[in-house]
């Protein structure tokens, strides 16, 4: 059953799937590391994940090479969760914003994909048709797997089969190929679709799902072989159908159909009998449970017929009652439970976990439903839902820690930014740069004044400041001082004034050098107040802004959550609306069912009664003495 | 009275059609805004947790993972182990395919680090690999950003580790 489910699934959802058009399954170049982690939630099918890191990635500007690439990427995102809008909008003010032209065709593509899925066929082809016109090679596949889908869908088969080739060899050719057998055959070209449906029944057999289209390929066939009349052929098929998995009922019921159209009733009895133990709920059962007696009369079994019949009126009685209950336990939710049970906890940020419907009693009155596209997509789409408002919740737990981070914050900042404000003021009161100025002045001045006190060591100041005192006692006293001694005075001071004169070029150079290292200093300086200021200031902006942020968000997302849970019976209530139908619909064919094997008990007791009858008037009429005798 | 009844079914397929459309349209407009929030939400808290200046964010990447398949990583930063992580199946496709992890986000001071990761994983001929590759950056004002690339080396059949730095 589940892998009816799946096949129909598989082919429902991996043909129009648009991220399946487009898939980016080949490696190729990635520049910027933020597309990069994009792709890395993408290829781990993580979609609302990688939803939200292209959004951010986007907005905080960490796309410099890549950017289209993941605009094109998030809107094939959007189209294949459910937000065609977004998606249309996101890739037409792309084509409208000169987009790259290698980029340009797998966006038209896309764009067709949602023609397609808005049942837009001939506008599909068009964008197909004049946009793309001949595909690059990466999008060959996607490109003829889309045109297939529209052209059958336009009817014109003929075309299809050519762009067939290009998809051959893949698990997709083999879905596509049994959906053009089919669409080939109700047109009216019985000959191409069989030759198709053949390939798909000679597939090497595999996995349950290739197993099961190989089945479905056959029953197919069979199908199309009765309905031709050619029901030896039909039969040497049918025969070899499996007599378990998803289509083992519908090939009895095949099967025997097939023996009673080649005039050969009693071959059926098998397939129906074994049919007729199998349960009520499927179709099939049904159907065989009114064609045996009427099988067991036409092969003159009366009573058997009979006791079919009546068997029949029971079975189908009983149903229709079990089908009541089963509305009652829909309409009072409990079906619903049940069938949910409790789904596995994720996020929508997670990746996405199985969720099958349980296997309660009830499963196989739906199986034909749990395998429609409509029931897979709400069944999805409640899930996925249920997955967002857990993503919600969580917010909602973790928003308390944030506020809390948003309050120390401002803690912090109501802390440091007085610090802040009073080192700055300190430091614009020590006047550094002026004082630098002054410094620089004075040695440009000492410089061009030859200053030799100014470029001396302590010492030399000190011997300087010396040999000025005792010049000014010599002065003072000439006649005192011994012309011997003011020899020695002057040999003591032109010595120090030479050593002085000497160095004088690398003393400067060294004062120059220091007042020059002052300078990136002060830059650094200069700099580490700006920044301290523009924090202090910036950092007010930012904190305030953080608070108006969070107060915002715990009303937005606790009215998110009261409108998801709104939307989520909602859509609980459509699943059920769905369910409801298919026992209407259920329930009309058991009526039909129950009226035709009450006639057909009439009919019968009518050809028995008439048989008596006629027995007895034979009785009668040889009873009496003959004219003769 | 048949007639009536046929008309009400398609009555009813039409409501519930109309119901099933807008049903879809809510849904889509519900999508778009728990995106938005959630959006909003991821960036306020990596502002509250990473704030720009003082962001490092550690990317993997894979190129093209002939020579090699890693198993886990080890990041340490300035000697002490910021961040491990084991890689699944998922994960080792899609950086093969040409995805980046962003594996590690934290807050460091300006100036000098030394990054080191311990690589382990399947080597040439399916032996087991393992790894130590470091890099000494200096972190500067703004973000800054390291990426880990392990790519083949066609020449030595052989595995590289290269780190590359910017801000």
């Amino acid at each position: 059953m589940m892998v009816r489910t799946g096949i129909v699934l598989l082919i429902l959802t991996s043909l129009s799937s648009p991220v399946a058009a487009t898939r980016i399954d080949q490696p190729h170049q990635v520049v910027d590391p933020g597309y990069g982690a994009i792709l890395f939630e993408y290829y781990q099918q993580h979609w609302f994940a990688a939803m939200s890191e292209a959004l951010m990635e986007l907005e905080t500007g960490t796309l410099p090479t890549q950017r289209q690439q993941a605009q094109v990427l998030l809107g094939a995102l959007y189209a294949h969760y459910g937000m065609p809008d977004e998606a249309e909008a996101l890739f037409r003010s792309l084509l409208a914003d000169a987009v790259d032209p290698a980029l340009a065709p797998g966006i038209w593509l896309h764009l067709a994909e949602l023609h397609y899925r808005n049942q837009r066929f001939a506008e599909a082809l068009e964008l197909l048709d004049d946009q793309i016109g001949t595909p690059p090679a990466e999008l060959l596949r996607s490109f003829h797997a889309l045109r297939t889908r529209v052209l059958m869908r336009l009817g014109r088969f003929e075309e299809t089969g050519a762009a067939l080739a290009y998809v051959e060899e893949s698990s997709l050719s083999a879905y596509l190929r049994y959906n053009l057998a089919v669409s080939r055959i109700n047109s009216g070209d019985g000959q191409a679709g069989t030759e198709l449906l053949w390939q798909v029944v000679n597939l090497v057999p595999g996995d349950d799902e290739t197993n099961a289209l190989k089945d479905r390929a056959m029953l197919a066939l069979g199908v199309h072989y009765l309905r031709s009349g050619d029901g030896a052929r039909a039969r040497d098929l049918l025969r070899a159908a499996r007599l378990e998995g998803p289509y083992s009922e519908m090939a009895l019921l095949l099967h025997a159909r097939a023996w009673i159209d080649s005039e050969q009733p009693v071959r059926a009895l098998g397939s129906l009998q074994a049919l007729g133990t199998r349960s009520l709920q499927f179709e099939e059962t049904q159907e065989a449970l009114l064609s045996l007696p009427w099988l067991y009369q036409l092969l003159g079994d009366a009573s058997r017929a009979a006791a079919g019949y009546r068997d029949a009126i029971q079975r189908y009685t009983e149903h229709y009652r079990y089908l009541a209950e089963l509305e009652k336990k829909i309409r009072g939710g409990d079906w619903f439970r049940e069938l949910v049970q409790e789904p596995v906890w994720s996020t929508a940020m997670d990746a996405l976990p199985a969720f099958t419907p349980a296997r309660v009693e009830s499963f196989p009155t739906f199986r034909q439903l749990f395998a429609s596209h409509q029931f897979h997509t709400r069944w999805r789409d409640y899930h996925e839902q249920l997955r967002q408002l857990h993503l919600l919740q969580r917010w909602q737990q973790r928003l308390p820690a944030i506020e809390e981070m948003v309050a120390a914050q401002i803690r912090k900042h109501r802390q440091q930014v007085p610090m802040a404000e009073a080192m700055l003021l300190a430091l614009e009161q020590a006047g550094w740069p002026a004082r630098r100025n002054q410094l620089e002045d004075r040695f440009r001045h000492g410089q061009q004044n030859n200053d030799l006190a100014m470029f001396a060591s302590e010492e030399e100041l000190r011997l300087l400041a010396a040999l000025e005192e005792a010049e000014t006692l010599i002065n003072r006293w000439p006649e005192k001082i011994k012309a011997e001694i003011r020899e020695r005075f002057t040999l003591q001071k032109g010595l120090l004034l030479w050593q002085l004169q000497e160095n004088m070029v690398p003393r400067q150079w060294q004062r120059e050098s220091e007042l020059r290292d002052l300078s990136p200093l002060l830059a650094e300086m200069d700099d580490l107040s700006e920044r301290v200021a523009r924090a202090a200031q910036g950092d007010s902006h930012r904190v305030v802004a953080l608070g108006h942020k969070l107060a915002g968000l715990y009303n937005e997302l606790a009215l998110l959550e009261r409108r998801g849970d709104v939307l989520l019976q909602r859509q609980q209530q459509e699943i059920e609306m769905l369910a409801l139908r298919q026992i209407t619909t259920t329930r009309d064919r058991l009526k039909a069912f129950t009226a035709e094997s009450w006639a057909g008990l009439g009919d019968l007791q009518n050809a028995i009664l008439r048989e008596q009858r006629g027995r007895s008037v034979d009785e009668d009429q040889s009873a009496l003495p003959r004219s003769s005798e | 009275m048949k007639r009536i009844g046929q008309g009400l079914l398609v009555w009813l397929v039409l409501v519930c059609s109309v119901a099933a459309s807008e049903l879809d349209k809510d849904l889509a407009q519900f999508r778009k805004d728990v995106l938005d929030i959630n959006r909003r939400l991821l960036m306020l808290e990596e502002e509250l947790l990473f704030p720009a200046d003082t962001q490092l964010a550690v990317f993997v990447s894979l190129d093209v993972g002939k020579y090699f398949s890693p198993d886990s990583i080890t990041l340490k930063l300035d000697g002490k182990t910021i961040d491990g992580h084991l890689y699944t199946d998922r994960e080792v496709k899609a950086l093969k395919t040409g995805a980046i992890q962003k594996l590690h986000t934290t807050n460091i001071r300006n100036g000098n680090h030394e990054l080191t990761a311990f690589v382990s994983g399947t080597g040439p001929g399916g032996r087991e690999y393992r790894r130590a590759v470091s890099l000494q950056f200096e972190k500067g004002n703004g973000r800054h950003f390291i990426q880990l690339r392990m790519e083949d080396d066609a020449a030595a059949q052989q595995p590289v580790f290269v780190f590359r730095s910017w801000q």
